[in-house]
């Protein structure tokens, strides 16, 4: 074979190239069948392993949902409920008859005795659960909760203990399967990282001899080029000509000589040059004086100014420039101009050149950055003229006016925010809101407009300083703003009141949502001079344009629904509608009426007895107020006792009740020894001034024993300041009148209020005494708040007792007094002196000899 | 000349297919235009593809509209794309929980809840709707709705989708009824002919001859628990006399404390002598009183057609056993008057403050189409009652209830008037007559004293509620009660 005679570059690459390329195909071959090898492993540990191990889960799963069904059987209550749950199990077994006895096949292969536990299991469960459906189908839930807790619970947990257990032995084997697995893969990565290792030094070892020979003559060519432009003498060049770096030092020995030759020439025209320099040299110095004065004057101007050529090129820009953009004036020369103002907006610098090239002054104020601050600037751009009137360059000046900014946005933030929370004030929120509904008639969506009070907010006020009332609306504004979403307005209104303003909205439901997130953000207590206050808001939401298209009648609105949430127990949202408009009008209407009523002789009070439950004996009354106006009809006391409460009335209305009462009472106490009379004293009445001086006063004037009034007062009483109404109590307590918790069980239910003020008397609720006969829970409610006043020492009365059953009950637990409808409804005092007084209501079990018996002492 | 003819003749043949298709849906359709209408909304952006419809349904009610495992759910989620979220509401009235869970889109209610509802402005009408997506809520056999002017509709407006028919039927063992030996001794002790009651009368006879509660056989097994009395009470009342009694005036005064009332509510407390013992407690509604049927421990029963898919189901003791006749009525002359009140109907109502109101129509307007709800009704252990025509051929359903059931239930609806007062204010009213009901008939007071107190309450809620507003939503249920329509017989 004859080698060819020229072996170019060219040619020792491709070789190089070929042999590297093979040696990376073999190892990428090598790689892949080892991959292929490896996932053949893991499909064969899964096909084994795995999924009999997911089967069996499945299995267990379906188990555990029958037992499930099993266990929601036994307290469906409902006829047809329960048909639908036993055709549901009895599908549902039928499913796990079929898969249980396919699996018990495939677990008998490998562990008969196991297979044949499961069927065992299995039978007896499937037994129990017939025997269940069995006795739903007769309605017979007690039979069928029986069998659940007692029959059925063993064959199922054996069946999940069994399955268990075979899935634990299935994981296991699947374990030894992936460890030998790993096993002979890090065997096959190691042989292959060999391999590669071998494979690089192959390579390695070639690129190392070919860059040998070519570095070696280049180095040769190098040294020869270096002498050249050293003026040295470098001799012939000994390379060898087999290659193109042969040719190359060919062409570079022709070249030297050429060079050579055309230095000689260059040194004769330089010597020429230098003397034309020189001549011209001193003109330019005489000219140059005149432009440094102006350039002083340019140069040392506190106003930037930079000079452009018309073209629009950088051509000069002063220290002061630079000091304001805070950019190098040597790098914004030959810059194009456009790009140096930096105007928001490149239209802006295209019309500032158009205007200046025209003769007129071009001006703008915008942002600008200096680094890493921002501040305020001035340009101005006009044109430079030559002696011809013709424009030869740009003139921009820059002027630094942040301060200036800065005052007037002062100015003008103080007019449109809090200064306290720095939210959005009364001004802005109103703008925020017309803007906002203005969008929603042009988009058609929905704007909610949300008003919020705080809860108890005075209170903060009043015990514990402004200062930290203030610091609390600071905290508030801040949770607020996190609540809402990023588009939402949050604004202070004055004092404790918020406006939130929601755009953007398709429904107006979704502003509940948002009001939601609000509440929750009162959740957890602020921290106040490491003191926690907790509070609670109170929402009114009116939608655009569901609830009015004025954004004045929409704060409105709000406003009239944030009332409704307070009156609906605070700390909770309520959307306006026309119900909340009717009930203010109602409400008005009622306070209204209620005005001068008592004058009128409109209003009267009615007695309702108090029986003695162990003998039917009647001991007291409780006297209740009752409203016949002219104008509404049969007002109810629940309708008129909350607007007298809320417009103060109810102090006067109180007074009237007590006096009535304890004159009643003086003339009863004499017909029965001992009578009590029980009075409803409302909140707002409870810490009116002079209150105990009324109690006192009334007594006296009556002459009636302080021990045969009873103050009734409701539990909600006891949550706000309890100091003030500890001291009411113990002042009342001092003058000997009884005291009575009244609805117990409908609010806080708290065993330390019982405990820690000074009451005589507790009394159940007519909503657990009305299913106490069916309700067990109202059962146990009743009987644990009888244990628990026997404990205190307290009487106890039960009211809404209607029924000879419920009175059977109440007095089987021990409970003093009853009181409800089973002994008739309330009357007039003449009524009630005729029918009532010194009389006794006959037992359900039977009639007892009649005697008179005192309130019971406590 | 005869080109043209034939084009007259063609054009003639499309107008009648045309009109054909619109006068009644056929089965299928109603759903695929329910479909079609939901994926156009989606598709022109009117709505999101992932549009979620928050029905709420009682317990229970989920699995019988929406299928047991929730099939019909996943078959119209995946057809539409729009979501289906279920969520379960108290047993109490849709008031209730209409106000209570403001966000939701469709509910269920029953027919004597539609005042309130309008009143306040909960429910939608949704006739509009139906009209932009072409939906015929008429009630022509062979596939239309039951009554739907009883079901849906007050006055004008359509209130309600009916999704469930729940007529009263009279319940009697057919065995004992046909027994020689019960035939001899009947005929001995009252010298007449064993055979199905026709009237309250024949119905206490019958229900006393068999009240033998030392054998473990009760003679009746009629709901007469505190609440409730009034869907019991209520036929009897409206079969007092041809001229169907009214519970008000034209002037909103109570009618029921006259001898009709005093008459109804006699018969409705003779029963209890021959009914269970503790009959009267608290509870004992219906899941009572249909298992004692079901165990052979009664030889009567009142209650819906759900009881006859009940007594013909595999755990029943009277399988093959019993027997649904109508309602009994009174003889007036020779005339037998009877009427019939469905109760405890479930009719899809759409939530006036949902966010997905359209939607909840399309997917109401689906669930009811007449292939789609016989996998409701045709179901072992639901709870839906066939409330199409078409329901009562079909062969799964008619295997549930039995055929016979379904003809009764079929013709019973000719005699059904609107349940309820029809005025709002209607929870409070009938709470009132369930309560003296119960208390007469636990001998605390006479059936006179009951209806006398009764009808003084009602004047106070009446009052209270404004008279003036009740009058004109008085007028429109009574202007109902007088339209016909196809499987009813008009009532004067």
């Amino acid at each position: 074979m004859k080698l060819p005679s020229r072996f170019g570059l060219l040619q020792q690459l491709l070789l190089g190239f070929a042999g590297a390329g093979l040696l990376v195909l073999t190892l990428l071959y090598a790689g892949s069948r080892m991959l292929e090898q490896s996932t053949e492993r893991l499909v064969d540990t899964l096909e084994r392993h795995v999924r009999p191990l997911a089967r069996l889960h499945g299995l267990q799963a379906r188990v555990g949902n029958l037992r499930n069904m099993e266990l929601e059987l036994g307290h469906l209550e409902d006829v047809f409920a329960l048909q639908s749950q036993i055709t549901r199990l009895r599908g549902e077994i039928a499913i796990l008859d079929r898969e249980i006895g396919a699996f018990s096949v495939v677990l008998g292969k490998q562990s008969p005795n196991e297979a044949q536990r499961l069927a065992g299991h299995w039978r007896e469960y499937r037994s129990r659960l017939d025997q269940q459906a069995r006795l739903a189908t007769d309605m017979d839930l007690a039979g069928v909760r029986g069998i659940t807790s007692g029959g059925s619970h063993i064959p199922y947990l054996s069946i999940q203990a069994l399955l268990t257990e075979v899935a634990e032995q299935t994981e296991s084997a699947a374990d030894q399967a992936y460890q030998k697995a790993t096993q002979e893969q890090q065997a096959q990565r190691r042989d292959f990282l060999w391999l590669v290792l071998l494979g690089g030094m192959v390579i390695f070892a070639g690129l190392a001899y070919s860059g040998q020979t070519v570095v070696r003559r280049v180095g040769i060519l190098h040294e020869h080029a270096r002498k050249l432009a050293a003026g040295e003498e470098s001799g012939t060049i000994a390379i060898a000509r087999h290659d193109e770096i042969g040719d190359l030092a060919e062409a570079f020995g022709s070249m030297r000589q050429q060079v050579l030759t055309r230095e000689a020439a260059l040194r004769a025209s330089q010597v020429e040059l230098e003397q034309r320099v020189a001549e011209r040299t001193a003109d330019l110095k005489s000219a140059n004086r005149r432009l440094v004065r102006f350039s002083q004057v340019v140069e040392q101007n506190p106003v930037g100014i930079l000079i452009a050529r018309i073209g629009g090129m950088v051509e000069f820009v002063n220290p002061a420039f630079g000091r304001i953009t805070g950019r190098n004036p040597d790098d914004l020369i030959e810059q194009p101009l456009i790009e140096v103002m930096r105007t928001a907006d490149p239209l802006d610098a295209d019309n500032a050149l158009r205007v200046a090239a025209a003769g007129g002054i071009w001006e703008i104020e915008q942002p600008s950055r200096r680094g890493d601050s921002a501040y305020w600037e001035r340009l101005r751009l006009g044109a430079v003229h030559d002696e011809k009137g013709r424009p030869t360059h740009l003139l921009l000046s820059c002027e630094d006016i942040t301060e200036q900014r800065s005052q007037m946005e002062k100015i003008t933030y103080q007019a449109h925010y809090d200064l306290l929370t720095g939210l959005p004030n009364r001004v802005l929120a109103n703008d925020r809101l017309i803007q906002a509904v203005s969008r929603a008639r042009r988009d058609g969506g929905k704007v909610a407009a949300m008003y919020l009070d705080l809860d108890n907010f005075k209170e903060v006020n009043d015990t514990l300083g402004h200062a930290t009332g203030d610091a609390l609306l600071r905290q508030v504004a801040q949770r607020l703003s996190a609540a809402v979403r990023g588009e939402d307005v949050v604004a202070r209104l004055g004092g404790d009141e918020f406006l939130i303003v929601a755009g953007g909205l398709t429904h107006g439901d979704e502003a509940a949502a948002v009001a939601e997130k609000m509440i929750a953000a009162f959740v957890a207590p602020f921290v106040v001079d490491e003191r926690e206050l907790t509070t609670s808001p109170s929402i009114g939401i009116a939608i655009y344009p569901d609830d009015g298209t004025d954004p004045m009648v929409l704060m409105r609105n709000a406003d009239l629904a944030m009332y409704e949430a307070k009156d609906s127990g605070r700390n909770m949202y309520r959307f306006y509608n026309r119900s909340i408009h009717d009930l203010s009008l109602q409400r008005l209407e009622i306070g209204r009426c209620l005005r001068g009523a008592l004058e009128r002789q409109e209003l009267h009070v009615v007695y309702h007895p108090l029986v003695r439950a162990d003998n039917g004996c009647i001991v007291g009354a409780e006297a209740l107020l009752r409203w016949n106006s002219p104008e509404l009809g049969e007002v109810q006391p629940s309708t008129f006792i909350p607007v007298a409460e809320q417009n103060g009335l109810i102090v006067d209305l109180g007074r009237w009740v007590l006096r009535e009462a304890c004159a009643t009472l003086a003339r009863w106490r004499l017909q029965q020894e001992g009578f009590v009379m029980a009075v409803n004293v409302s909140p707002r009445q409870f810490r009116s001034s002079g209150f105990v001086a009324m109690v006192r006063e009334c007594l006296g004037e009556f002459d009636v024993p302080a021990q045969q009034l009873e103050i009734e007062i409701t539990e909600g009483l006891l949550l706000r300041n309890q100091g003030e109404v500890r001291a009411i109590l113990d002042e009342l307590h001092g003058l000997g009148v009884r005291l009575s918790m009244d609805d117990f069980g409908t609010g806080y239910s708290s065993l330390s209020y019982l405990r820690e003020f000074p009451f005589h008397t507790v009394k159940i609720d007519r909503s657990f005494i009305n299913d106490v006969s069916e309700d067990r829970s109202d059962r146990a409610l009743v009987i644990a708040a009888v244990r628990m006043a026997q404990a205190l020492g307290l009487q106890i009365i039960a009211e809404g007792v209607e029924t000879d059953e419920q009175w059977t009950f109440l007095m089987a637990q021990d409970c003093d007094i009853l009181q409800g409808f089973r002994f008739g409804q309330p009357v007039t005092e003449s009524s009630f002196g005729k029918t009532w007084v010194n009389a006794r209501v006959v037992r359900p079990e039977g009639d007892q000899p009649a005697r008179k018996v005192p309130f019971i002492p406590v | 000349m005869v080109k043209n003819q034939w084009a007259r003749q063609l054009a003639g043949m499309l107008c009648l297919a045309f009109m054909l298709c619109a006068s009644q849906v056929f089965a299928g359709e109603q759903a695929e235009r329910a479909i079609a209408a939901t994926n156009a909304m989606i598709a022109s952006g009117e709505v999101r593809r992932d549009a979620v419809i928050k029905v709420a349904f009682k317990s229970g009610n989920i699995a019988a509209l929406l299928g047991p495992a929730l099939e019909l759910q996943q078959e119209w989620e995946q057809r539409t794309g729009v979501m289906i979220n279920a969520r379960v509401i108290p047993q109490q009235p849709a008031l209730l929980n209409l106000k209570a869970n403001p966000d939701i889109d469709l509910t269920v209610a029953r027919t004597n809840e539609f005042p309130d509802l309008l009143d306040q402005g909960l429910v939608e009408d949704l006739l509009p709707m139906a009209k932009q997506f072409g939906f015929s809520i008429d009630g022509k056999p062979p596939t239309g709705y039951i009554r739907p002017r009883l079901q849906g509709y007050l006055g004008e407006r359509l209130v309600a989708v009916p999704a469930d028919g729940d007529v009263m039927l009279l319940y009697l063992r057919r065995d004992l009824l046909e027994s020689p030996v019960e035939k001899a001794a009947f005929r001995k002790a009252f010298g007449r002919e064993l055979e199905v009651p026709r009237t309250w009368q024949e119905y206490d006879r019958l229900v006393g001859f068999f009240h033998r509660p030392q054998q473990g056989l009760h003679g009746v097994a009629e709901q007469r628990e505190r609440t409730g009395g009034w869907m019991f009470w209520m036929p009897r009342y409206y079969s007092q006399a041809e001229q169907m009694p009214r519970l008000f005036d034209d002037k909103l005064k109570a009618q029921i404390d006259s001898p009709a009332g005093i008459a109804a509510t006699e018969s409705y407390i003779r029963v209890i002598r021959h009914s269970p013992a503790d009959i009267l407690a608290d509870g004992k509604d219906y899941s009572y009183t249909m298992p004692l049927f079901m165990q052979g421990k009664a030889f009567a029963s009142i209650f819906t057609v759900a009881g006859a898919k009940l007594l013909n189901s595999a755990n029943s003791s009277v399988r093959g056993k019993f027997m649904a006749v109508p309602i009994p009525g009174t003889m007036q002359g020779k005339t037998l008057v009877r009427r019939n009140v469905p109760i405890y109907g479930n009719n899809l109502v759409v939530s006036t403050r949902g966010a997905q109101r359209k939607l909840a129509f399309l997917f109401t307007m689906w669930l009811t189409d007449p292939d789609i709800s016989v996998r409701t009704v045709g179901v072992k252990g639901g709870f839906t009652d066939p409330f199409r025509w078409n329901h009562l051929n079909d062969a799964r359903i008619r295997e549930l209830y039995t055929a016979d059931a379904l003809a009764v239930f079929a013709r019973e609806w000719e005699a059904a008037v609107s349940p309820g007062t029809g005025l709002p204010g209607d929870g409070d009213y009938l709470e009132v007559l369930d309560q003296n009901l119960w208390l007469a008939a636990g001998g605390r007071q006479s059936a006179a004293e009951a209806m006398r107190r009764t009808a003084q309450e009602w004047d106070k809620i009446t009052q209270r509620n404004g008279r003036e507003k009740l009058s004109s939503w008085l007028k429109i249920f009574n202007d109902g009660l007088t339209v016909s329509e196809a499987g009813s017989k008009a009532t004067r």
